[in-house]
């Protein structure tokens, strides 16, 4: 039997919880994991414990110990950190445990916060990104082969709209996100100013 | 005298309570916590690191000299003259609020007299 697997799934920073769920269920049929990432998740096999998972986001930490020790005091176990900044934790699970002891955010406020970190990290990156998908949409005129401009101010647009999405998804419960209808208003907006920036560039 | 400030969360005042006894580490104050609100309010590991980072930020807490604890190195955290006014002020503002309501005769209080 396989005693290590690779998962790749892809989640939007925003589905944070149902990435959390699914390690959680990994872990009841005993693959435990060893690796999270952004792209994909190692895990190990070991039907003998049952961890909950957590994952948070913090961004560039300075002081990393004390992080860290605010984790340990609670038991959890540091797994790993991802280059854009989430952090992967566990803790062994006991039934007789209330579920809140498997939380790192116990109050409104403080989720909200860690929401709020990732939402402007998005904001600047996915600003960077259609700055760059115009100032490239600018000088396709200048261009002596402008599909290579398209097709890369299309990559930067795409990125920036799949951010600026998830500013507007994150802290969002699934359920909200699909009764909301701002989010097709919000994708078609992006695409008549992607057209508008593409008619004025040629 | 303290500026007037927003009401404490529910984390941030027990940090402040905790802390009002005397210097106090992450654990000791989750554990504390638990036992002053009568197991009501837990303190998340991430929520501590966030109060403690913003409270040492606006001066209502200081870093002390850290302990050692079996064999494992606890920073100690304590209230500064700031925090205690701050902390004050809610208690005071908590007062203030638990009179009004013991001021309001319940509506189920006329029931029983009735």
């Amino acid at each position: 039997m396989r005693q290590h697997k690779t998962l790749h799934a892809v989640y939007g920073a925003w589905e944070y919880r149902k990435e959390i769920e699914n390690l959680n269920r990994e872990s009841l049929d005993g693959w435990q994991l060893i690796r999270g990432g952004c792209f994909y998740s190692r895990f190990e096999r070991d039907e003998g414990i049952v961890y909950r998972y957590q994952i948070d986001f913090r961004g560039r930490i300075r002081n990393m110990p004390q992080y860290l020790e605010s984790f340990r005091d609670q038991g959890w176990e540091y797994i790993n950190s991802t280059f854009n900044g989430w952090h992967f934790f566990r803790k062994v699970y006991d039934p007789a445990m209330p579920d809140e002891e498997y939380e790192i955010y116990t109050d409104e406020e403080s989720i909200a916060q860690m929401q709020g970190r990732w939402r402007r990290m998005a904001m600047v990156i996915g600003s960077v990104c259609l700055v760059v998908a115009i100032a490239t949409l600018a000088v396709i005129r200048f261009s002596y082969r402008p599909w290579i401009h398209i097709l890369m101010a299309a990559g930067y647009f795409s990125g920036a709209m799949l951010l600026f999405t998830g500013v507007h998804r994150m802290g969002r419960t699934p359920r909200e996100t699909r009764r909301g209808r701002t989010g097709w208003l919000w994708f078609i907006m992006m695409m008549v100013c992607f057209i508008a920036a593409f008619c004025i560039a040629i | 005298m303290a500026k007037k400030v927003e009401p404490l969360s529910e984390s941030y005042y027990y940090i402040l309570l905790c802390l009002a006894r005397g210097p106090g580490h992450g654990y000791g104050i989750m554990q504390e916590t638990k036992r002053l609100s009568r197991g009501e309010v837990l303190i998340g590991s991430g929520t501590m690191y966030g109060a403690t980072g913003n409270m040492m930020k606006k001066g209502w807490i200081e870093e002390t000299a850290s302990q050692m604890e079996n064999g494992k190195r606890r920073r100690m955290y304590r209230l500064t003259p700031l925090g205690k006014e701050i902390l004050d002020a809610e208690i005071g503002r908590l007062k203030r609020m638990l009179e009004g309501a013991e001021e309001i005769e319940w509506e189920g209080n006329h029931s029983e007299t009735a």
